[in-house]
Formats: C-alpha cells, structure tokens, sequence
C-alpha cells in the first residue's frame, strides 16, 4: 500500500525491482507506473512473484524501490534542491528443493447442524461442519490431514460421542488463507454441546481446543441435507450391498444354469486351464515311470 | 322281514280262530276304558272331611354369596368418595318372592331385630338392626335367583374408619311372612369379603424448594409426606413437581404431561425429586408446584378441600420455585478472528498494517464469541417475542488489545496504556485522539442467538491503532524486533446479572504489519549563494527525518544534476547538458557527485557521502542515518541530514542553478530501533 499524509498533489510513483537473477519473476499490479491521485491517501499495489519450474535453488535478495515525482513536474523555488520522497522496500526470496507442507488454523467454528434421521433401520447421522480458516505457510497445497471431535454435554463434564471427519478436505495453496469445511458424522439428538477438537497435519497436532455448537432439530437449519449412504455405518451398508450382490449372483446363476451356451463355455474353460496344469503332472509321471523302469533294468542286469 | 309266513298263516282255520278272539279282547278293553266303567263295592259313604295346612315362609339362600366387586382390601382399598359395590344371588325356596340385599354394619342372630319388609306399607323395604345408621348399603329388590346389587358412597375426610366391618343379609318380600336370613349371614370370603377399606388422602405437611442451582446440575425438592393410613399395606407415595399449578388426577400426572413436568419421585415416605437442570438456563426463579398421590393413586388434599381442615394439610400445589443461578460468562478462546481495515468479508486477515502517518488508523475489527450457561438470552425472553438487545443475557464486554509479549495482566488497565503495544479497555475515552485516548467499539450480533437453548453470541469490536504500534511481522531480529510474538485481544464479558468472566485472552492473534513512513522537515535544501570552486565548508544545510512509522529507518539518497534550465520530466539528461557521469564537469551543470550530505550538521565537506546521480543508474547511496522508531505521538523521532555542495571550477555561468534530489526511506535494523 503507498501511502502520503498530505495528498495535496497528483503523483507519480516509479517503481524499479532489483532483485538479481529474479527480476523476471517479479511483476508489479497495476504497473511499473502508478498514478497517485490528488486526495487519495492510499493506492493499493500487487507484488506477485512466480518462481519458474527451473528456477536454481537458493537465496535471491535485492530491493523494490518507489520513486515519486510530482506528476505536473512542478519543483520548488528557484536556487534550491527540490525534493522528492520514495521508499525501499527489501526483497528476501528463497528457492528451496524441499517440501513444506505447514499450515496454521487462525479460527474455528462448529456451525449449528440438523439431528440425524432414521429411515427404516437405516440410521443417518447428522452432518457436523466443523470450520476452519487455514493459512497456508508451507510451499505446497495443504489441507488437515484428520480431524476429530470427542463431544460432550453442555457442562462439557460428560463425553457423549467421538467422531472424525469423512470427507476429502478442500487443500489451500501456498500463500492463501482460505475457509474450509471438515465434516463429522454425529448421532446425537437436538440440543447443545461441547466439544474438544484436535487439527492434525500429519501426526503432527496443529491445533485443538473447545467449542460450543448445537444440533437443531431436523428440518432446521436450512441448507443441510445431512449425510447419505456413506454416513451410514459399516455394519448399515452392509445391509443395503449385502441382498444387491447376493441377488445378483442368484441372477447370474440362474442364467448360466438356463444357458446350455454358458455351460460349454464353462466347460471348455475348465478343461483349458485342466490341461494347463494337466502337462506337467503327466510329464512328472512319465519321467518317474522313466526312471522307475531304467531303475529296475539296471537291477535286473546286475543280478 | 317278509310277511309271507303270516300271511300263509292267516289263510288255514287256526289262524282266523287266533286273530278274531285277538280282536274281541282289543275290542273290550277299549270299552271299558272308553265308557268308564265302575267297579261299585257295596259299602257307600254318605259326608266329606276338607283338610288344609299352611306351609310358612323360608327366608332366601344364598346362591352366591356377596362379594365386594372390586375388592376392597388392605393392599388394593377403596379410596375415599369412591363407591363400595357389593354382588350376591339369592334364590327364594318358595319360588315366587324376590328379595334384597342388605349390607349392615353389625349383625344379629334375631329376625325381630331386623326391620322386615311390610307388605301393608307402599314402598317397606327391609333394614339393618338398628336401621340406616347400621346399613352400608342396600340393593333394590331382586328378582329371585338374579343378582342384587349394593352400593355404598364413602366420605370424604378423616372421620370414616379405613376398616370397616360389614354383614349380609338377604330378605324377602313374602306377603304373609317376610324373612331374612338371619341364621346364614355372609361376610363374604378373602380380600372381596369383610372388611372393605377406605383409603384416606395422603398427608402432604412440607414442600421444600431446592438450593440455588447452577444451569446443568441437580436441583432436589424434598417433602414431608406419606400415607398415615397404617392399616393399609403401602403407606409410600409419590411426589411430583409440576410447572403448572394443575394436576390431572384421571392420569396421575402433572396437567399437561411431560411437558409440564419437572420430574416425580419413586413411591417414598417423605420423598424428594432429583432434576437436572437445563444447560442452558436463563437465570431467576420458576414455578415449581408439589403434588403428592399415594400407592392408590389418590392425591394429597388441596388446601381448598373443605374436608380436610388442619392447617398441615395445605401443601398439595403450592409452589416452591426452583432458582437457577446466574453463572458468570466465558469466553469462546477458540473464536477471535482480526480484520484489516477495509476488510468487509468474513476471512480473517493474518496481518494488519497501520497506515495513517502520526495518527490513529481506524477501521481495524476483531470478533470474537462468548457463552453464558444462562444461554445467551435472559429470562424476559420469549419464543414469540424473538431475540431482541432487551432479552440478550450477555450485556457488555471490555477488549484490551496488546502485543502478546506485554501479557493479559498487564494490559487491562487505563494507566498500563501505552500506544506502542497495549490498548486496554479502561483508557478514557473522553481523551479520545490523545495520546492518552483510545477507544474501541463493540455490538453484539444476536441474529445466531436463537434463544434460551443456544449458549453463545458474536461480538464484533472495531478500534484504531497508533501509527506507531510495535510491528510483529518478519521472520528475524532485523525485520522487527517482536516479530516472533502477535498482537491479542483479552476480554471481559458482563452479563445482565452484572457478573463478568474472567480476563481471558484470545488463542488466535495476528501481526500487525511495518508501517514504513517518513516525513521531511523541508521540502527543498537552499544552499544560498556559492561562487565558482566554493564549498560549503560543512555540511550543514539540513533536511530533518522524521520516522513517523513504526519503525526505524535509514536513508537513501539520489539525485540529478543541478543547471539552470533543470527540467524534472526531462529525463535523462533534466535539461542540463550531457556529460560524464563520473568525471564530468559542463560549464553550467553541477553533477550530483559534487552535493554531499552526512548525519548531523556538522561534518565537514569532503568527508561526507557522496550524492548518487540518477543519470548513473546505480543504487542510490546509502545513510545509516538511524532514526530511532517514534514511541511517543508528541515527540516524533527524527534525525538530520546536513547537505553541503561545492561549485566545481568549470562552472561559467551565474544563475540559480536547481536540481531534485530523492530520499528513500528505507526501514533501518530493528536493533537500531530503540
């Protein structure tokens, strides 16, 4: 941000990079130009820096420097240096060869979600959306490697449920801070709780604490469907895939069974792959038969 | 069969013989029988004698004895205004009477002492010994062999016995001797026998209100109450706490069902109830109303009953509120989020940067949640109303922001004010845009508080910061001298009860960013009147810095020549004439190289810092002029450049000779900050 306290005149700002063997990759928004208004005490500036594929790894220091000069070129009285102000600003880039992947939480949020539901015998949770805004501080996309919540009641004296998140968690790339969402699945019934959560970044423990939330009955909070077939339990889904592939199988072999077409080919599967391991088990035979007989030809001569 | 031999018989002679002397016998006899022949003996009386005898009535009999239908018993009695109902059959062994029942309280073995039905008197019925007082009850009359009924309406009140003994009588309604069963009496068998048993209302002397309770934990209202009818088997009952005022005694519940129902007791002598309170809970008192029922669902007498006098009988309804407690707020530590100024959005910012020179930069906001176990509305809110600021239960907070080095304790009170790196809440604002004033802004957002379940409300707080607040950001000691720490909010938060939380600081902080600004004393350095090859003899022509930023700084410097006709857009040459950059010396161009400048005003010429010339294309040259970072809004820091020029001797034309020169201002070691 260029800043002035007395923005009496139109300016212009010059701005002139010197970062050796990175000046390429240094880009200045709006321009290398930029016009400073009379009357506007801040103009906002954009430094992006794109490291190429091949950049050499290592460090690359040098300055941005602003210069201003009044845009009318309008200097001060004769038989004096006029005077003209600008800034510097340090340039430290480092290229490294090695991964970061690191990140810092700087605010989370249990946001209030609908009670689960039961259909039939299939029990849906209800979908916690735990969020967090990630900072990315390392050099790769990254996004918590686990989340997990151990929810307690009110009082937050007695732990009613531990859950962890199922979804894929939105990765944020380097330099950005970004909103994003970790979803748990929780049984638990409407009302208001507390509950202990841990950020992880790998093994590594990011971030933990305690939040209250509540859970609205069903229906209420508008926007949330709540989990589908992979919130439901192991054991649930089972019972749901379980008679499909069991019906299945029975289709097919009724099919084959009915198909005189689909026996041969059976048929003529099984005895290709009979004489694939049929070959050498005679070949063995007729080699031990073989030896066997020279065996007793040798004894019978002897003798 | 064949009938052929009968007939074969009946064609010869003996045959005809038999059948006609069978016929004149058959003939015979029907005549005597037909025209009634008598056999008259000789002897014939002449008079007739008339015999009579009067057969007496016998009382009824049981056909099934009495029973009390549903049984009365010690361990199933019948409660106080209810009916006794007895059922018997009788039958009559005359056959033609009907009969009553009579249920008496005392018995006789006399008929003369009871009171017989009078067939003379229009509506007689049959009585007890002794008449109504002894009679329990009497069925209306019978038919014989059906079944009577009796029924009996106990009192309301203490003064009927629990256990009370009855007889049965039958008696029938004979119009010449009417009788009862004097000699047969019943009282029936087991627990449908005598006696039946009047439960009474229990009695309910004491209904004590809990302790103050806190949101979620156990509130307990005990009682002094029991069933005092000893002779029945349970004397236990049931206590429940109800949150209206009416009990609905067809269900034995409180009115209104579980809704309207705190909790109820096990069946207890002097039971008490355990509820746990509602986390959260808007503090203050609430109804709470006693009801006792005893084993056999009949309740305690409610103090209007006019049956029941004593005073200790008054407790049945009466209200022994249940106070919840207000419990002081906290602070969701988990939940701070800082905007830089301009930042409207709802992703929190990392960084922010004062950007105002020598005053306060406004626009900065910090959020934050807070929790109440009250929940976040008081007890005058209401579904209906909606959640306005009259019914939030968290009032006020007071923020405090500070660089997290200064710590929570010491930046909480107006003398720990220091605009450098604490902010507390408590300078007065009356002070506001002095050094000594600050002020911070906070409102709740009530629009997540959806009422008396949710625990938690959004502040959001918006306040300036001093151009020289301490810079957190970089990654070293030379970048800021706390770049290793973040600036944090701490906050007390009051609710309506006027009880506060603790001072608590916030888990997330941010930087705040270097503020990189300088301001010139002059905006042009005269260096008067100089004759071909004259110098200044010192350096002395100054140009004061000020740093009014927060940070140190150092200079750069640069320029261009100096000639007459000195044009600043007239880059590169700026209207004076080409030449060597270096060693260079035109006739009426003064290269840059021949101004010099130092630290301070009294450095000789010749042994301060060259300028740079912009024709160069070089770095400027370099200060390290070290102004030290402002710490105080009235006393700027600031240092002097002494600039002094020398009029090289080629120099041929007189005049006013003008040129530019650019100071850079460049942010200095933090270890030469202070």
């Amino acid at each position: 941000m260029l800043v002035r306290g007395n923005p009496d005149s139109d300016l212009t700002a010059s701005i002139e990079v010197n970062v050796p063997g990175a000046d390429e990759w240094i880009t200045i928004e709006p321009g290398e130009e930029v016009f400073l208004p009379k009357g506007e005490r801040q103009v906002p500036i954009v430094v992006k820096i794109l490291v190429p594929n091949k950049a050499d790894f290592g460090d690359y220091k040098g300055t941005i420097r602003v210069r201003t000069q009044p845009a009318d070129g309008e200097a001060t009285g004769g038989g004096a240096v006029s005077i003209v102000l600008g800034a510097r600003i340090n340039v430290n880039l480092s290229v490294i060869d090695r991964v970061i992947r690191e990140f810092e939480i700087s605010s989370v949020k249990i946001l209030d979600f609908n009670e689960g539901r039961k259909v039939w015998w299939l029990e849906y949770p209800g979908k916690m959306k735990f969020r967090m805004v990630l900072r990315n501080t390392g050099n790769v996309p990254v996004a918590p490697s686990k989340v997990t919540v151990d929810i307690y009641d009110s009082t937050g004296k007695k732990l009613l449920e531990r859950t962890e998140h199922t979804n894929r968690i939105k990765k944020v790339d380097p330099f950005k801070t970004e909103e994003v969402f970790a979803e748990l699945p929780s049984h638990l019934p409407p009302g208001n709780y507390r509950g202990e959560f841990v950020i992880y970044n790998g093994e590594k423990e990011v971030r933990s604490g305690n939040l209250s939330f509540n859970i609205r009955p069903a229906g209420t909070v508008a926007g949330d469907t709540g989990y589908g077939f992979m919130g439901l339990s192991l054991w649930h889904k089972t019972t749901i895939v379980g008679p499909i592939v069991l019906t299945l199988l029975l289709i097919f072999s009724l099919i084959f069974y009915f198909s005189k077409r689909s026996r041969l080919l059976f048929i003529k599967l099984i005895y290709s792959w009979k004489s694939v391991y049929r070959f050498p088990i005679n070949r063995t035979k007729k080699c031990f038969v073989f030896v066997l007989r020279g065996f007793s030809r040798r004894k019978l001569s002897k003798d | 069969m064949s009938l052929e031999p009968i007939v074969r018989y009946s064609r010869n002679v003996e045959g005809k013989i038999t059948i006609a002397t069978v016929l004149l016998c058959v003939l015979a006899i029907s005549a005597f029988f037909l025209l009634d022949v008598q056999y008259k003996s000789g002897i014939h009386a002449s008079n007739v004698a008339t015999t009579s005898v009067f057969v007496v009535n016998s009382p009824p009999e049981w056909v099934i004895e009495p029973a009390e239908v549903p049984a009365s018993s010690a361990s199933n009695p019948t409660n106080e205004g209810d009916v006794v109902t007895w059922t018997a059959t009788a039958e009559d062994p005359n056959g033609f009477n009907g009969y009553w029942l009579l249920i008496c309280k005392n018995t006789t073995a006399t008929e003369t002492d009871m009171i017989i039905y009078d067939p003379d008197v229009p509506g007689s019925q049959p009585d007890c010994p002794g008449g109504e007082a002894n009679r329990w009850a009497r069925s209306a009359l019978t038919d014989d062999g059906e079944m009577a009924t009796a029924t009996y309406q106990t009192l309301e009140g203490r003064d009927e016995n629990v256990e009370n003994v009855w007889y049965a009588f039958i008696c029938d309604n004979d119009e010449y001797h009417p009788r009862c069963n004097v000699e047969d009496i019943s009282q029936g068998y087991g627990d449908s026998g005598s006696p039946f048993y009047v439960n009474h209302r229990p009695v309910f002397t004491e209904f004590n209100a809990p302790d103050p309770t806190d949101p979620g934990e156990l509130a307990q209202w005990t009682s002094v109450a029991s069933n005092t009818n000893t002779v029945l088997s349970d004397q236990t009952v049931k206590l429940f706490v109800c949150r209206t005022d009416q009990f609905d005694e067809e269900n034995v519940e409180c009115q209104g069902g579980d809704e309207n129902t705190y909790a109820s007791s096990t069946y207890a002598i002097n039971p008490t109830v355990n509820y746990t309170t509602n986390h959260p809970k808007p503090h203050g008192f609430y109804d709470a109303y006693g009801f006792i029922v005893d084993a056999y669902n009949l309740t305690a007498p409610l103090p209007t009953n006019p049956n029941y006098h004593g005073q200790e009988e008054r407790m049945q309804g009466t209200n022994a509120q249940l106070e919840i407690n207000n419990v002081a707020p906290t602070v969701e530590v988990g939940t701070f989020e800082f905007f830089d100024q301009g930042n409207e959005g709802d992703l929190p910012d990392s960084i922010i940067t004062p950007t105002v020179e020598e005053a306060e930069t406004h626009g900065f906001r910090v959020t934050f949640e807070t929790s109440d176990a009250n929940s976040c509305v008081n007890i005058d809110w209401d579904e209906g109303i909606g959640t306005t600021t009259n019914h939030m239960e968290m009032t006020d907070v007071a923020v405090n922001i500070y660089r997290s080095g200064v710590g929570v304790n010491n930046c909480q009170e107006d003398g720990h004010h220091n605009p450098n790196n604490c902010y507390p809440f408590e300078v007065a604002t009356s002070t506001y845009g002095t050094e000594e004033g600050w002020q911070i802004t906070c409102t709740v957002d009530n629009s997540g508080c959806a009422g008396n379940t949710d625990t938690n409300v959004k502040w959001e707080c918006s306040f300036p910061l001093w151009f020289l607040a301490d810079p957190t950001d970089g990654n070293n000691a030379t970048t800021s001298v706390y770049w290793d720490e973040e600036w944090v909010a701490s906050v007390v938060v009051t609710d309506s009860g006027l009880l506060s939380s603790d001072l608590t600081e916030g888990e997330n902080g941010v930087d705040v960013g270097s503020f990189l600004a300088f301001r010139l004393g002059q905006d042009s350095i005269a260096f008067g009147d100089l004759e071909v090859g004259e110098a200044d003899p010192l350096l002395d022509k100054p140009t004061a810095i000020f740093a009014t930023g927060n940070t140190g700084i150092d200079q750069e410097l640069e320029g261009t020549p100096m000639c007459p006709m000195f044009d600043p857009l007239d880059s590169p040459d700026y209207g004076c004439a080409d030449y060597d950059v270096d060693t260079g010396t035109p006739e009426d161009t003064i290269p840059a190289r021949f101004q010099q400048f130092a630290k301070g005003l009294s450095t000789s010429y010749g042994s301060g810092v060259q300028l740079a010339d912009v024709r160069a294309g070089g770095d400027p040259a370099f200060l390290d002029l070290n102004v030290l970072k402002t710490t105080s809004i009235t006393n700027i820091q600031n240092e002097d450049i002494g600039w002094g020029i020398r009029i090289h001797d080629d120099i041929t034309r007189a005049g006013i000779y003008t040129g530019q020169n650019t100071f850079i201002v460049v942010a200095s070691d933090a270890s030469n900050w202070e």
